[in-house]
């Protein structure tokens, strides 16, 4: 019964009539996807028409769309939509850092579970296998690749009885999530704060060996970086460990300039290994967010 | 160290956890969930174990002191101080305390039992007990606490009637300045429905010297009814009297008797009594009518007006010489006149009045007032002590082996002779004491002559309920009165009374009422009775007794064996509380920084 409640919050009917007009297929040139020169033959199958993109340098100028140039003046190269199977594995942060949030607002967890049931969901109905992965330090749930419309509510089941707790290990999901070497291409959503103490290092390593499009979705609580001065008591919720702090505007600053090199870093080490970097807050609106990262 | 009221440290059982507690919720600091913990400046994490969490435990022993002080506080705490060096215990040790308790002892039992307890929290350094019979009596010399308990325990209950104003004096004399003095009331006995003669008392009309009145003070716990009582003397019983009571309280019966007196009196309560051990009582009752005096010596119009005047005296008037028979005579009064042709053994009581400026007795200047030797247990019964006759003149040294048992200011004015006699010498001087002399003069002679005209083998007793005093078996020692002038009279002393038959003659008495003066308040026939409530539970309070009770009573208070602990202990809290707030105060130093 809770399942189904939680099921029903996940994904509510608004929110799927949008879904049902997104695809979460990569839509990339198909010179880039099949490596043939120029379009793709009519009867192609995997592919199809999507829309004229603009001209980025380093494509071959042979794509450019000639006619439309003759119409428009601008140089427009056409791209493609693959209906071919794009296996998506959307990876969910689950450690206990998840679970802070906004002061008496919603959480980052809460953001980033219903947007992986966004995310499986648009896979599921667009008929792609859809892999769910949530994770933890020593803590791995596993949905394998399921596909079409009738899973989803194994789907929905399956991130309903999710809850943050434990520690974050992004290394532990992404390594997971790497394991599929079955199917290529597809694309790869990682869900989290990216808040590891281990590190970004071993994450961003394992993400730079896949060739799958990664999306890096960072779900950051306002204020995060803020830590008030004076005597407190500083509580870890993945350890639940709590440290006696005595906080000078000093060290509050320091404290907030390493929080912001954090995401610095998470950034750089994104554009290394060009994946795709998406921040939110965790008081985003969810189909803002679904339509930013799938429309 | 001891506490006053321990019970209170039960309070120390919840208040300490309560402390605890919220010195715990006080101190709990806001708490703030890290989104990145790991990101920390290690400067931000304070040490534990540092100077704050001292200052913090500091705090915590400094409230449980704190709080276990003022709980101490109010329990009273105390630790042993140096008792006084003498302390003198008075127990009441008339033959009311042989009223068995309960627990199977007598009151005089329970009263040591509580001696006890006093010495013990007193801590004195010598002690005695001073036993309350009709004349104070010492149980032993200055010895240990527990070396007095012991004298005193091994003595039987006592007897009579407890003078207890008389020992209270006395324990005042022997605790000296510095002594201190507790009484150990034996607790009191309720006995629903019982009927008590508390005491007799009589006194002859002055109006009429052939009748008198005799006083029957009644107790009644719980009984409905009136009371019969019964009157018997020696040549038979009188017609009983009924008496309404109250159902439960006192009441004071005045009764008319015609008779010749002079011999013991049996008043009984007729009817069921649960307790009827002091449903009787004795007195010996003075001879009435007219008491013949004969006054030797030269006209003094003014004496012999004065002893004319008294209503019960047949006054009959004597040349010097030569010595008539005394035969029949109740009293001689020598008025300066040499008494050795007139003293006879046996005689009348004789009162020797001195010549003026002449003789071995100077008069003296001023009216004085009598101290008597609390040691010497005949005196007592002549109440002398607080007399104050017109004027004194000092009596010659005692003689050899005499003893000097009352003093008229500096001077002597009575002296025991060492064959058992006291001589009395009440140096008068009717001319030179003013109008206030003359006034007072006959009322003096009236005063005096009640005991002066009992006849030797008789005595004028009061309130000795319970004893058995058999006519004419009175040792004929007494004491003796000399006036001014040389005035000789015998009186009865108590010593010589035989002790009351063990099944028989008790009374049921409450010894601090007999702070009280003995007698009648007036001469009625009707009953006086007494406001409800408690008769028993509450004895008149002391402050309302006698003026010398009222002196006693200051000192009947227990003295401080145990020295309070409250001003060192207010101290020690007012320094913890000090310490607590600079603590607090160095707490929040940081914070005002931050």
């Amino acid at each position: 019964m809770e399942s189904n409640e939680r099921t029903t919050d996940l994904l509510d009917p608004e929110l799927i009539t949008l879904l049902e007009r997104l695809s979460v297929a990569e839509r990339e040139l198909v010179q880039d996807r099949s490596g043939h020169a120029g379009p793709p033959a009519a009867d192609s199958l995997g592919v199809d028409f999507y829309e004229y993109a603009s001209y980025q340098p380093g494509i071959d100028v042979r794509h450019v769309d000639w006619a439309v140039y003759g119409r428009t003046g601008s140089l427009r190269v056409r791209s493609y939509e693959s209906h071919q199977e794009q296996p998506i594995c959307v990876l969910l942060d689950l450690s206990a850092s998840m679970g802070l949030g906004a002061a008496e607002g919603p959480t980052k967890f809460a953001l980033a579970h219903r947007l992986a049931a966004a995310i499986a969901y648009v896979g599921l109905v667009t008929y792609h296998p859809v892999r769910l992965i949530g994770f933890a330090k020593e803590r791995l749930e596993v949905l394998p690749h399921r596909l079409g419309r009738e899973a989803v509510h194994e789907m929905l089941r399956f991130l309903g009885r999710f809850q943050p707790a434990g520690e974050t290990s992004l290394a532990t999901g992404i390594a997971a999530g790497l394991e599929d070497v079955s199917r290529k291409g597809g694309r790869i959503f990682v869900l989290s704060d990216f808040l590891d103490p281990a590190g970004l290092v071993e994450a961003f390593g394992l993400l730079g060996t896949t060739r799958r499009r990664v999306d890096l979705v960072a779900i950051v609580a306002p204020g995060e970086e803020e830590l008030p001065t004076g005597a407190s008591l500083g509580e870890d919720p993945e350890t639940g460990q709590a440290v006696p702090l005595q906080v000078t505007p000093e060290l509050a600053a320091d404290y907030a300039g390493r929080v912001r090199g954090q995401r610095q870093e998470l950034a750089r080490r994104a554009h290394e290994i060009r994946a795709h970097l998406a921040t939110f807050p965790c008081t985003a609106e969810l189909p803002d967010v679904v339509t930013e990262l799938l429309g | 160290m001891g506490f006053d009221h321990p019970a209170l440290l039960l309070l120390l059982l919840p208040l300490l956890p309560a402390v605890w507690l919220l010195h715990r919720r006080g101190r709990e600091l806001p708490r703030v969930r890290l989104h990145a913990p790991f990101l920390l400046p290690p400067a931000a994490r304070r040490p534990r174990g540092g100077p704050r969490d001292l200052r913090d435990r500091l705090r915590l022993l400094l409230r449980l002191l704190l709080t276990a002080g003022l709980v101490a506080a109010l329990a009273g705490p105390e630790v042993p101080g140096p008792g006084p060096d003498r302390m003198v215990a008075v127990v009441p040790h008339g033959l009311a305390t042989r009223l068995p308790l309960p627990d199977g002892g007598t009151r005089y039992d329970a009263a040591l039992r509580e001696v006890d307890r006093l010495f013990a929290r007193a801590r004195p350094r010598r002690a005695l007990v001073l036993l309350a019979g009709p004349e104070p009596a010492a149980a032993s010399g200055w010895t240990s606490p527990a070396a007095a308990v012991a004298a005193a325990a091994r003595l039987p209950p006592g007897l009579g009637l407890p003078d207890l104003p008389g020992a209270l004096r006395e324990a005042r004399r022997l605790a000296g300045p510095e002594g201190a003095i507790v009484l150990a009331d034996p607790p009191l006995l309720r006995v629903p429905g019982n009927r008590s003669l508390v005491e007799l008392s009589f006194r002859a009309s002055q109006a009429e010297p052939e009748v008198g009145v005799l006083g029957v003070r009644l107790r009644t716990d719980q009984v409905d009814g009136p009371l019969e009582l019964e009157l018997q003397e020696e040549s038979g019983k009188l017609p009983p009297i009924q008496v309404q009571t109250p159902r439960t309280g006192e009441l004071l019966a005045a009764v008319s008797y015609r008779g010749p007196g002079g011999g013991p009196l049996r008043v009984g309560i007729r009817g069921d009594d649960p307790f009827p051990l002091d449903d009787e009582a004795w007195i010996r009752l003075p001879p009435l009518g007219r008491a013949r005096v004969a006054l030797v010596g030269e006209d003094d119009p003014e004496l012999r007006r004065a002893l004319g005047a008294l209503p019960r005296v047949s006054l009959e008037v004597f040349p010097p010489s030569p010595p008539r028979s005394l035969e029949g005579v109740g009293l001689l009064v020598l008025a300066g006149q040499d008494p050795t042709p007139w003293l006879t053994v046996p005689g009348p009581p004789v009162v020797l009045i001195a010549p003026p400026a002449a003789g071995p007795l100077a008069l003296a200047a001023a009216p004085v007032r009598l101290t008597v030797d609390p040691t010497e247990r005949r005196i007592g019964l002549l109440a002398l002590e607080g007399l104050l006759p017109p004027t004194l003149s000092p009596l010659p040294p005692p003689p050899a082996g005499g003893k000097v048992i009352v003093w008229a200011g500096e001077q002597p004015a009575v002296w025991s002779s060492p064959h058992g006699r006291v001589r009395l010498a009440l140096a008068v001087a009717p001319g030179r004491a003013g109008l206030a002399g003359s006034a007072l003069h006959a009322v003096f002679w009236d005063d005096l002559l009640e005991p002066l005209l009992l006849p030797p083998d008789g005595g004028c007793r009061t309130a000795l309920v319970g004893e058995r005093t058999p006519a004419g078996r009175l040792d004929r020692a007494g004491v003796y009165a000399t006036a001014a002038g040389c005035l000789v009279a015998r009186l009865p002393v108590a010593e010589s009374l035989p002790p009351p038959p063990e099944e028989e003659g008790s009374a049921l008495l409450e010894e601090l009422e007999l702070l009280e003066e003995p007698g009648l308040p007036g001469v009625s026939e009707a009953p006086v009775p007494v406001p409800d409530g408690p008769p028993v539970d509450t004895p008149p309070a002391p402050a309302a007794a006698s003026p010398d009770a009222a002196a006693s009573a200051p000192a009947l208070g227990l003295p401080a064996a145990r020295r309070s602990l409250a001003s060192p202990l207010a101290l020690l809290l007012l320094l913890l509380l000090l310490g607590e707030a600079w603590l607090a105060g160095r707490a929040a130093g940081p914070r005002r920084a931050a």
